[in-house]
């Protein structure tokens, strides 16, 4: 999450904007924020997870739904103690309305083993090596942690992965992944279509080359683990296998059995002719390749605006199973589901699940029912003179969805990255344009390449994010731009907030929605010594190519089927 | 610009021998007005030529290696209506012809009296093809150096002052070859060349000052302002798009540091033009003493000696000016791609415009 | 006569490179031969680019603009790049004024290079040749794409819409439209070159609102003031109306 998102105030600031946006009247209207397929839905949505340990039982399935959305205290995955019972300590008193759950917290919860050890780790499109984790060199520290009987405090962890990323690297056993060319996928209604504002929309990936080596897309490898685990999702009520494949899976499951709500909404129905709900088709996929491998259903004009009250849409939507309810889904200014969580704080609901002592005074400041500004909590807990300067990244959008840099000319446009300080602040540390210079939080510093911006607020500095990388990884060679002049500046940033009222290890994000607070990081610069070297730090031990891993050719030139290179 | 070491040796060494052709016209002129003796003359011209052509030949062996593609060279001839580089191609395989007949005739005495007149002038069906040669080489020399100074955009290039420069430093070279030639093969001829190479030297001096002089005070047509249309003065490059160089980084800048360019800049002005005419003065002085001693192998001897470094230098003149005209990075491509290089940055290339 | 070319809206560009990569994707992978890359996976990776995203900064904080200028040849109505050439590699399309590079009989002597003002042409380190943008010549004619997708590539993937294709010398076609309403100016015109491409310049949006405007006349929280009865005396034209 990027933007306002990305600060453990975002969840308020988000509030406010939402309502400013309802006060001005551009919710779904012309010109304002129209909403897409299946939004808007109801406040809040109806999806709701287990509500206590009882609901995680060994060899069976999950109790309710993994992520969902609590609309009161009762709705909270926490034990009789009101501690978190998932190892991200989602929708916990911590982080109660953790929607998206706590990804960047697992590795350090599972290796402090709070709330519990865990035996197995798997990891799939997510670099916790690297660039997807807060607090990069610790974390890879706690992947090769040892507790006092010299077992590893994570002892099995699976990667699953495209790439020799930094993640592999660490990896017990690597499911070498297929990429997007080699494999069928589903932009699918049940996860972030890529609906019109016109309409719903979803689409379908199908391979155009065949996979690799021993590679074999990660959905199949799910879908064997589920079938093998006889999860009631994956087999039949005799224990017998259920899908075929992936593809299989995508056409013939349903949210619940008949209900005829499945991956996609188009060509459902024996013959393609119903779409949104309808029984399962079996030549689903022929017909999305048949039509661009896109579905895409225009709504009347008329249903097209206003759709929180558009009476004529939500009926549709319901008809289409889209929502539960046609009511008019009115946005809350006053939220009563915050307050319902501010009163438990404040030990105003009988009978009813309150938060730990710790926590109380915490929920009770921010379940405000009404938004309100507060300073990030970092800046909150640090010290603002000794780190004056806010630090952020931004993905830079040559290399948005393409993790992987190593494609041979793509990585010619940022090679490696600098750090941007306004002139003038970079002037007043000593710092010279394109020099080297250090940046140092609380948490830790790097030596990085200055430039100078008048772009930039001067109060700030940012860098584009996930362009440096591990010497050796990625297939680069030790010696690649990338990990010599690029850097990360997720090595300044921490996971968890320092200690304080609320607990020693409070994760460092939103106080109601858990959303990390990538952006809260306070820094300081200043240039490098002269005898340093003139090289980005910190740095780690070169990564081995694994058995394998092909030479690298000293030119390459890709054309059409096929690719040159010579050494 | 980043100095392509075929095309330097391209342009010196064919300038070499066209400067070498003309020495040698030159002494047929003198003599065949009488105002000089020739002692051997075929041996003299006939090796001469040869020495040319092979400097020639070498010149045009380097300029292959500047192609991309060597073999499809022969094209290059086709758009002489409107390409200097492709008028280039021709004219020097024409100059080369000429000179290998020039030699011909001298080596072999088939030098028949097609003008009817037989004092002063001798040889002349040689005598005319040297003028014809003459002629040519001229238009070699236009031809090369208008390779250069008719692009416009580069305007330290477009100047009759690139082919004043090419002309006369060319020549230069040429005579001084020539004098170390004639000490070992004609030393009669010797002192002739010698005053002529410091005349041309000298003259060169004045062009080449001239021109730096020019570029200095050069007021340039674009600026960033106008490469991206605008209006502001304060613009300044923060991205090229790539980051590890490109073919424009690769090409239009040497990759040599402010100071290295300074440096190179006064070795060549204070050791390319004062130190042959020290040189050229000790030459005379030693001459003179060994005249005295009446030690002819000892004269020869020097002034070989001397003819051969002031041949060094006067090539090495040609060399640096060629790769001064290189060595600038044309206005044009800082705005296209150089501004933010880091390396650059520290490079100045502003001022390196200026050299 | 014809004269295609690319209309650049700076206002909108945002800087993503995806002309960059699209066009280097598709050209690559073309009938033309490949754009080969030198170091691929190692340190300093460069190659042949058709079209390349410059970023300027304008002006000093806070009044500073950043401007993203994407940039290919720009086939210039008078090329100083096409006369120089000594093969006749290098030329200027009369059917529709694209200046192409024929790569059977380039020798790779880059004199175009140095000639080109703009920078825009670039030798590829491995076949040899010269190469340049060729505006998408095997796209833009090929019938077997649907008539939409007969555009360069780079046009096909921008997002913003900042990239328009057409003839500037049809005064009704888009880019006519869009340089003669919205101020399309080329680059250095200087040197008369008269480059095809034009760019779009940034606009400032800039709205006036006067404080009169930010009260609203017709509040109705007056309106539903209570307001005192009002009666008037004497004779009115309803006392005496009879029909």
């Amino acid at each position: 999450m990027r933007g306002l998102a990305a600060h453990s105030n975002g969840f308020h600031s988000i509030r406010s904007l939402s309502i400013l946006m309802s006060i001005l009247g551009t919710i779904d209207r012309p010109g304002g924020f129209r909403h897409k397929a299946p939004f808007p839905r109801p406040i809040p949505p109806c999806a709701k997870t287990p509500t206590g340990p009882e609901g995680v039982q060994p060899n069976t399935p999950l109790a309710g739904m993994p992520l969902g959305w609590p609309a009161d205290p009762d709705d909270l995955f926490v034990d009789e103690q009101g501690e978190p019972v998932r190892i991200d300590k989602a929708f916990s008193w911590e982080h109660p309305l953790a929607v998206h759950g706590l990804m960047h917290n697992v590795i350090t919860n599972a290796w402090r083993g709070d709330p519990y050890k865990i035996d197995t780790l798997m990891i799939f499109m997510a670099n916790m090596a690297w660039n997807s984790s807060m607090n990069t060199v610790d974390v890879r520290q706690m992947l090769n942690d040892k507790d006092e009987n010299g077992e590893f405090k994570i002892p099995f962890l699976v990667v699953c992965d495209a790439f020799q990323s930094e993640m592999v690297a660490f990896a017990d056993l690597v499911l070498p992944d297929t990429t997007y060319l080699e494999r069928h996928d589903v932009m699918s209604m049940l996860d972030r279509p890529i609906s019109e504002y016109d309409g719903p929309v979803d689409s379908v990936r199908v391979p155009v080359v065949p996979p690799k080596g021993e590679c074999k897309p990660f959905q199949e490898v799910l879908i064997e683990l589920g079938t093998r685990l006889k999860l009631p999702a994956f087999t039949h009520e005799d224990g017998s296998r259920k899908f075929r494949d992936y593809p299989d899976f995508v056409i013939n499951y349903e949210t619940a059995p008949g209900s005829g709500i499945g991956f996609l909404a188009g060509w459902r129905g024996k013959g393609g002719e119903k779409f949104m709900k309808g029984e399962p088709n079996p030549s689903q996929w022929e017909l999305y390749e048949k039509n661009n491998c896109v579905f895409h259903y225009e709504l009347p004009r008329s249903y097209q605006y206003m759709r929180n009250w558009n009476q004529g849409y939500l009926r549709w939507a319901q008809d289409h199973s889209l929502t539960r309810y046609a009511e008019p889904i009115n946005i809350h200014i006053y939220s009563e589901v915050l307050q319902k969580f501010r009163l438990a704080a404040q030990g105003r609901t009988p009978g009813g699940r309150v938060p730990p002592e710790r926590l109380r005074k915490r929920v009770d400041t921010y379940f405000d029912p009404l938004p309100f500004y507060y300073e990030p909590l970092e800046a909150q807990y640090s010290d603002k003179h000794r780190y004056p300067l806010n630090a952020l990244t931004q993905r830079p959008m040559a290399m948005y969805h393409s993790w992987d840099s190593q494609n041979a000319w793509l990585r010619q446009i940022h090679t490696y990255n600098y750090l941007y300080v306004n002139a003038q602040t970079a002037q007043a540390a000593g710092i010279v344009d394109g020099g080297w210079m250090w940046a140092e939080s609380q948490w830790g510093k790097v030596r990085c390449l200055c430039r100078y911006s008048q772009a930039v607020e001067p109060g700030t500095v940012w860098t584009w994010n996930a362009v440096g990388k591990a010497a050796g990884a990625w297939g680069l060679s030790p010696q690649a731009n990338e990990s010599q002049q690029g850097f990360l500046l997720n090595h300044l940033i921490s996971e968890e907030l320092p200690a304080h009222s609320a607990g020693e290890h409070i994760s460092n994000s939103d106080p109601v929605t858990g959303q990390a607070g990538w952006y809260d990081v306070r820094v300081r610069i200043y240039p490098t010594d002269a005898e340093e070297p003139e090289v980005s730090s910190p740095q780690f031990e070169p990564l081995q190519p694994v058995p394998g891993q092909s030479k690298r050719p000293s030119w390459l030139a890709w054309f059409a089927g096929g690719k040159k290179g010579h050494r | 610009m980043h100095p392509a070491f075929s095309v330097i040796f391209l342009t010196t060494l064919s300038g070499v021998g066209q400067g070498l052709f003309l020495a040698l016209v030159t002494a047929q002129s003198y003599a065949a007005v009488g105002f000089i003796e020739l002692h051997n003359p075929s041996a003299f011209f006939g090796i001469g030529s040869l020495i040319a052509l092979l400097f020639l030949g070498a010149g045009l062996f380097a300029s292959f290696f500047h192609l991309g593609h060597p073999e499809r060279a022969w094209r290059s001839i086709a758009r002489w209506r409107t390409s200097w580089l492709s008028r280039e191609v021709i004219v020097l395989p024409l100059f080369m012809g000429v000179v290998f007949i020039y030699g011909v005739l001298h080596y072999f005495g088939w030098d028949p009296n097609v003008l009817g007149v037989s004092n002063p002038l001798q040889g002349q069906l040689s005598l005319l093809v040297g003028l014809v040669g003459t002629v040519i080489c001229f238009a070699l020399f236009v031809c090369t150096a208008m390779i250069y100074a008719c692009i416009k955009f580069l305007q330290e290039w477009h100047t009759p002052l690139t082919v004043a420069n090419y002309t006369l430093l060319g020549t230069a070279s040429g005579f001084t070859l020539a004098t170390a030639y004639a000490a070992i093969q004609a030393p009669h001829l010797t002192t002739l060349y010698a005053i002529w190479a410091v005349i041309i030297t000298l003259a060169a001096l004045v062009t080449r000052v001239w021109s730096l002089l020019r570029n200095r005070r050069i007021q340039y047509k674009s600026s960033l302002r106008t490469a991206v249309g605008i209006s502001h003065s304060n613009i300044v490059q923060k991205s090229q798009g790539f980051m590890a160089g490109s073919f424009n980084t690769r090409e239009f800048f040497h990759g040599a540091p402010r100071q290295v360019f300074l440096a190179i800049k006064w070795t060549f002005l204070v050791l390319v033009f004062p130190v042959p005419l020290l040189l050229l003065a000790a030459g005379m002085a030693s001459s003179r003493a060994a005249n005295v001693r009446g030690s002819r192998r000892s004269y020869r001897r020097d002034f070989a000696t001397i003819g051969l470094s002031l041949f060094v230098m006067a090539t090495e003149t040609h060399r640096k000016k060629i790769w001064d005209l290189y060595g600038q990075v044309p206005a044009y491509m800082l705005f296209n791609g150089l501004f933010g290089h880091s390396q650059l940055h520290q490079a100045q290339p502003r001022t390196i415009l200026h050299t | 006569m014809t004269q295609l070319a690319l209309v650049i809206d700076l206002n909108v560009c945002v800087g993503c490179h995806a002309c960059v990569t699209s066009c280097k994707q598709w050209n690559t992978s073309g009938p033309a031969g490949y754009m080969s890359d030198d170091n691929p996976y190692d340190k300093d990776p460069t190659g042949t680019f058709f079209n390349r995203v410059q970023t300027f900064e304008v002006g000093d904080y806070p009044n500073t603009e950043t401007v993203h200028f994407p940039k290919s040849c720009l086939h210039c109505e008078d090329p100083p790049c096409v006369p120089v050439c000594p093969t006749g590699a290098s030329y200027k399309r009369e059917s529709d004024g694209i200046v192409l590079v024929d790569y059977d009989k380039c020798i790779g002597c880059k004199y175009c290079s140095w000639a080109c003002p703009y920078g825009m042409r670039e030798i590829d380190e491995h076949q040899k040749v010269m190469k340049k943008c060729t505006l998408c010549v095997d796209r833009i004619y090929d019938t077997s794409l649907p008539e939409a997708e007969r555009k360069p590539a780079c046009v096909m993937a921008c997002p913003t819409n900042a990239r328009l294709f057409g003839d500037v010398h049809d005064p009704e076609s888009e880019v006519s439209l869009a340089i003669r309403e919205r101020g399309g100016y080329p680059l250095m015109p200087e040197w008369g070159t008269k480059p095809a491409n034009h760019y779009l310049p940034r606009r400032k949006t800039r709205i006036t609102i006067h404080e009169d405007e930010l009260i609203r006349a017709d509040n109705p929280l007056k309106k539903e003031r209570k307001q005192a009865p009002h009666t008037i005396e004497g004779p009115t034209l309803d006392d005496s109306t009879m029909w």
